[in-house]
């Protein structure tokens, strides 16, 4: 029979700690599936236009650039090689990929305060369950890249078998860092508002809407910031051009992967104490 | 199999939990403590500034078949403690240690999206409480069937009405077939068919399970428990089998028995009430009234009712006798005289009811007019301890015993 035993001060090592939550994990796909579907189906069967609203974020930001653009507003310089619209399309999505994994931990944890501190149940299904509504935007996010490069008649190359590559890169990165924001972030609010604040700012330093300059101090910002290297090698990847930084690409996944191990563990020993402070 | 009857399946050792006085420093030590825990620092388990027991030196231990009942005021500690043995908070001193299937009913239907039909959330809520998939489909009919709302199953549950809600969300819970059941006070919204509902169902598992049980209403607590915790600002103040004795202390937290008139006329003054304050059981007890009436054409009827500390009205005495009084001003003076009284040891209050005639023509009315206590009998939940004459037949030896 499963006994279950809760002390006070609980001696447990780290690959323990990630044993557990590996068996949670297991053991709560079920729990994990069913309420991505909950979400899903509820936020989509209140709507009118469903789908579209996971574009429309993706469309406005692109229409603003474009229209800076175009009317000379703005004069930004993006690869010759593709068509603008195509680039601000590509950089966007990415983008939106980017903030919507950065903010799943603490997102899934708040959305379910309620029942935190009523029921016990592997609190990873949270998280599996925002990676699952993630990767079903995922899907539409990739139907609208693919409409704009047919489109524009861009014909990808062999790259493209990079793409879930960078990708993957890119989710596994922004999730690490949410997670390491997450359990002090449950707690103070501060933490949520600083990093949407820091956003908005670092995405000008990240080749979203415009390249990576060629001089000055901002290509000193762009250098530093990992996710350029990232995102340039995931448009690459689409437009049919060679990956620039595969090197580095590999090295940042393995490195992001294992720092996420270290984040879950931490977020895991937290949620007692979470669950107490904000739990209603 | 019959071995399992006997096994020990919850068994809680020492355990306290602090929490703190208010949000900042409840959120600065939260805080505090993520970052120790993550560094490996340990944590320091007392009292700091702004912070107390919540739930102090708790220990007990339950096997399967048998029922414990937590009992206290609002803020005595209850609902903390459950959820620390829920695994939910972490206890800061002791030991749980829990072996089987964990089922707890703090909240029933959690995760229910308003949006979403009965049936789908049935899906919703079982895969919180740990069902397969499987499982859900399995019972799904059964589950449907138990809530009694099949015909609105396909409606969103926003449309519900909470009872209704309630239904479907123990119809779930009581799919769970767990070793260990916690329920806090969350039977309380459905119709009286539906509570006795859920106590059959309770009834039914309980041989197979070990059952932790909050409630306020002490005949549910009575009717299930076999041993019961009576909590006082995070401490036991009582714990035993003896169900009565700890209803009692727990009933003395509230003495506030005052009396209040609810309702008075200017031809009714001067009511003045001289009684036993102490009686005892089998013996008589005997209530005199005085009162000044005008203006009445009869002398009123009176109508004592004695409650038990529910506030339950569990008797009566009323005095039928009247004489033409014409209208003018009198002293009347009542003298009743209850040869034996049966009612078991405890404290109960009465009220008076002053009609023209009996229940027409309501003239006075007061609560809690006087209490008065019983002693010398035996301490029962019931209200009632009936003297009774005993006849014992044993069969086989063919002998009769009186």
């Amino acid at each position: 029979m499963k006994t279950t035993v809760y002390t006070s001060d609980k001696k447990t090592h780290f690959f323990q700690e990630l044993k557990a939550i590996y068996r949670d994990t297991r053991s709560s796909s079920f729990l994990a599936y069913q309420m991505a579907k909950r979400d899903l189906q509820s936020q989509y069967r209140q709507s009118l236009l469903g789908f579209f609203w996971a574009f429309a974020p993706i469309i406005t930001n692109s229409l603003v650039w474009i229209f800076l653009n175009s009317s000379g507003t703005v004069n930004v310089n993006a690869e010759s090689s593709i068509p603008y619209i195509a680039f601000v399309v590509i950089g966007t999505t990415l983008w939106s990929i980017f903030t919507e994994s950065l903010l799943i931990p603490l997102n899934s944890v708040n959305a379910s305060r309620s029942i935190l501190s009523k029921i016990n149940f592997p609190k990873e299904a949270l998280l599996i369950a925002g990676l699952y509504k993630m990767l079903f935007n995922l899907l539409l996010k990739i139907i609208l890249i693919a409409g704009i490069l047919i489109v524009y008649g861009i014909r990808p190359g062999y790259e493209i078998l990079f793409f879930p590559f960078t990708l993957f890169v890119i989710t596994v990165f922004s999730c690490m860092l949410g997670l390491f924001f997450t359990p002090i972030g449950l707690i103070y609010t501060d933490i949520s508002r600083l990093i949407t604040t820091a956003i908005s700012f670092i995405m000008y330093i990240t080749p979203v809407v415009y390249a990576v300059p060629s001089k000055g101090l901002f290509k000193k910002f762009f250098a530093i910031n990992p996710l350029t290297y990232m995102f340039n090698d995931a448009r690459n990847s689409l437009i049919g051009q060679p990956l620039e930084n595969s090197t580095f690409l590999l090295i940042a996944a393995v490195v992001s992967f294992l720092l996420m191990l270290l984040g879950l563990v931490i977020f895991k020993k937290s949620m007692p104490i979470i669950i107490e402070k904000i739990g209603g | 199999m019959k071995n399992q009857e006997k096994e020990i399946l919850v068994s809680v050792q020492n355990v306290s939990k602090k929490f703190s006085m208010d949000m900042k420093s409840s959120l600065k030590y939260g805080a505090l403590d993520i970052i120790k825990s993550t560094l490996g620092i340990k944590i320091n388990k007392d009292i700091r500034p702004n912070e107390f027991w919540a739930v102090k030196d708790i220990s007990f231990e339950l096997r399967r078949g048998e029922c414990i009942g937590l009992i206290g005021h609002n803020g005595a500690g209850k609902s903390t403690l459950l959820k620390v043995l829920n695994g939910l908070y972490a206890p800061d001193k002791g030991q749980i240690v829990m072996r089987g299937k964990i089922g707890a009913l703090i909240e029933l239907g959690a995760g229910f999206n308003p949006i979403l039909t009965g049936r789908e959330n049935i899906y919703n809520n079982a895969s919180i409480l740990g069902f397969t998939k499987k499982e859900v489909e399995d019972k799904m009919d059964s589950i449907i069937e138990f809530s009694e709302i099949e015909q609105f199953i396909d409606m969103p549950v926003q449309n519900y009405s909470s009872g209704m809600k309630v239904r479907l969300g123990f119809a779930i819970a009581a799919h769970l077939e767990p070793d260990i059941l916690i329920i806090d006070e969350v039977l309380a919204v459905g119709d009286l068919g539906f509570v006795l509902k859920c106590f059959k169902k309770i009834d039914e598992l309980l041989p197979n399970t070990a059952l932790i049980f909050v409630s306020h209403s002490m005949p549910m607590i009575s009717r299930i428990c076999n041993q019961i915790i009576l909590m006082d600002h995070g401490e036991v103040k009582y714990q035993g089998a003896g169900i009565s004795e700890g209803i009692a202390l727990y009933y003395e937290h509230f003495d506030d028995m005052s009396t209040a008139t609810i309702f008075e006329n200017s031809d009714i003054t001067d009511i003045e009430i001289s009684t036993d304050k102490v009686c005892s059981w089998g013996q008589e007890l005997k209530v005199n009234l005085k009162l000044k009436i005008k203006n009445l054409e009869k002398t009123p009827s009176i109508y004592f009712v004695i409650k038990d500390k529910e506030q339950r009205g569990v008797a009566s005495f009323i005095c039928h006798e009247s004489a033409e009084v014409d209208y003018n001003e009198h002293t009347l003076e009542y003298t009743a005289i209850i040869p034996k009284i049966e009612l078991s040891n405890g404290t109960y209050s009465v009220d008076l009811g002053i009609y023209k005639t009996l229940f027409k023509g309501p003239l006075y009315r007061a609560s809690n007019l006087f209490t008065f206590s019983v002693r010398d009998g035996i301490q029962t939940w019931e209200a009632f301890y009936l003297e009774a004459q005993w006849d014992l037949k044993l069969t086989g030896g063919n002998r009769t015993t009186d």
